[in-house]
């Protein structure tokens, strides 16, 4: 067998079967007169963590915002393409952008908690300021810490105010309230960017943990994070998709020269 | 002495001029009105009916009518001006229009606030009223409050409004729900400036609310106001008049100075808006 041959056959291997969970077809943002993203097409496979690494202003973020629309919110932001969950595009007419956003739930770089809540209300966020109550929400509250492994650490301090957490914990907070709407898609924009290791590598755990239930857009300016979690990989530069592959094959034996450059550190 | 620390002492010796001549006013006011007021506080503090004799009758139906006609400005110009300075932070297209109203509506001379009133409240009613010098006085709150309100808005982090808007909220939702409670103790803060100097204005009352030398009947009836009762009191060439108008004006600066230090105290440092 051939190292071609043998390449094939991984990367067949990571394919999954079915239809892709999100496709973005065509996909060009702006802000203002910036282009920022241009023709980018990228399929997101169902409960599989797919990766997009790049240099600083390449657009990993915008093109994460703009999977769940949050990309319009900006004054001046617009867009031109599709974005197609379970075949349907978002962007459609009569789409909703706010049920939208509670079907594909965003990270950000920073974790957030919301001011004077506490770690029980934040969680439930998502709920409470949508004027909603989950059904048993204790135990809601108890699955989901647990999900994020957070409950050991504040089970008896649910009434805490959630600021006064540290940061790692924040973050997973961050993401608890994100599944507690139950979303079918987590976008997370550099989750661990301002953690320590030790963090890090709890949220890389929990990312693990995820896959089987949530398919997950990784923005990470960490190649060697890529590596660990992911399972596609896209490489964008300039706004535009340089390649995407399964990130066993992207991060050994790349087909752009460019995408070998940043991932050997050349630049970025 | 070097030209550089010469430069350094006159310039410290100009600053410290200028805070003195800054809190002159104010140490003035307390040495020369505070024992003059506290003399006259016991009489104006009646209730009595006034007499030909000047200076009876007190100030109380005064304070009565200061707290209802700005009552009744708070009532109506706190709600509006949050409302209006949401508009002119959330509006994409005329968010800067509403900026601009706003900041009209705030320029307007208060005489001219009252005059306004005066067309659209006395003259239809054809008479003075509390309620008149209420709108009067929502008027000046309202552009106040909305100044405030757009730019504590502003001032939220993009994170907390990303967050909201991320998780599946509508565009109201998310600033009646997310932005307006992470900034609440500053609008709190800005209403009770705002209401504060609504207390103390004279001008926007004349033709509004009048005056009356007893408790009112009614909102629609002239309103005794301390402003004007000071004014025509301490215009008198009566001493008991005079000595009264000490203490209502006494009493008109620590309602104003309570509204301030409500202000401060919710503008503290626990109260930044967000952690």
């Amino acid at each position: 067998m051939s190292a071609d041959d043998l390449l094939d056959e991984l990367a067949s291997a990571d394919a999954p079967s079915g239809p892709p969970k999100v496709d973005v077809r065509g996909l060009s943002a702006w802000f203002g007169a910036d282009l920022v993203l241009r023709d980018v097409t990228v399929p997101v496979h169902l409960h599989r963590v797919t990766a997009v690494i790049g240099p600083s202003g390449c657009g990993k973020s915008t093109l994460l915002r703009c999977i769940n629309r949050m990309h319009e919110v900006v004054p001046g932001a617009r867009t031109e393409g599709a974005v197609l969950v379970d075949g349907v595009d978002v962007y459609g007419p009569r789409k909703d952008p706010a049920e939208l956003r509670r079907r594909i739930g965003i990270v950000f770089q920073r974790p957030t908690t919301f001011p004077g809540a506490t770690v029980r209300e934040d969680v439930l966020l998502g709920w409470s300021l949508a004027a909603q109550r989950p059904r048993r929400a204790d135990e809601v509250v108890e699955r989901i810490l647990r999900r994020v492994a957070l409950w050991d650490e504040v089970k008896d301090q649910l009434g805490r105010p959630s600021a006064t957490l540290s940061l790692g914990q924040q973050q997973r907070l961050c993401i608890g309230r994100c599944l507690a709407l139950e979303p079918e898609v987590l976008l997370m924009d550099e989750p661990s960017s301002s953690l320590d290791p030790i963090a890090t590598a709890r949220i890389e755990e929990l990312l693990n943990e995820l896959r089987a239930s949530v398919t997950v857009v990784l923005v990470t300016h960490n190649m060697q994070q890529a590596a660990r979690v992911a399972d596609f990989v896209v490489f964008l530069e300039r706004g535009e998709v340089v390649e995407h592959a399964p990130s066993r094959i992207l991060f050994t034996n790349p087909t752009s020269p460019r995408t070998e450059a940043y991932i050997t550190g050349r630049f970025g | 002495m070097s030209a550089r620390q010469a430069k350094e002492v006159v310039f410290r010796v100009v600053c410290t001029g200028g805070f003195l001549v800054a809190v002159a006013p104010l140490v003035a006011l307390v040495a020369y009105a505070v024992p003059r007021a506290i003399d006259g506080l016991g009489p104006a503090l009646s209730f009595a009916r006034a007499t030909s004799a000047p200076g009876t009758g007190g100030v109380s139906h005064a304070l009565l009518g200061s707290v209802v006609v700005v009552g009744i400005g708070t009532a109506i110009g706190v709600p509006l001006g949050i409302l209006a300075g949401v508009f002119a932070a959330e509006s994409r297209r005329l968010g800067r229009a509403a900026r601009l109203a706003v900041d009209l509506l705030a320029s307007l001379p208060p005489v001219v606030i009252g005059l306004l009133a005066y067309v659209a409240v006395v003259l239809p009613l054809r008479r003075h009223s509390a309620l008149a010098g209420g709108v009067a006085l929502a008027l000046v709150i309202l552009p106040l409050v909305a100044r405030g309100t757009d730019a504590l808005l502003r001032m939220v982090p993009a994170s907390l409004r990303d967050v909201a808007i991320s998780l599946g909220l509508s565009r109201w939702r998310v600033v009646l729900f997310a932005l307006l409670p992470a900034v609440s103790r500053g609008v709190v803060a800005t209403a009770a400036v705002a209401t504060s100097r609504a207390l103390g204005e004279t001008a926007p009352l004349l033709y509004t609310s009048f005056h009356a030398a007893t408790v009112p009947s009614g909102l629609l009836s002239p309103t005794p106001t301390l402003p004007i009762t000071i004014w025509l009191a301490a215009t008198s060439p009566h001493d008991p008049a005079r000595a009264m108008a000490w203490a209502a004006a006494l009493l008109l600066l620590v309602l104003a100075l309570g509204f301030h230090a409500l202000a401060w105290v919710l503008r503290g440092p626990a109260a930044k808006g967000t952690r």
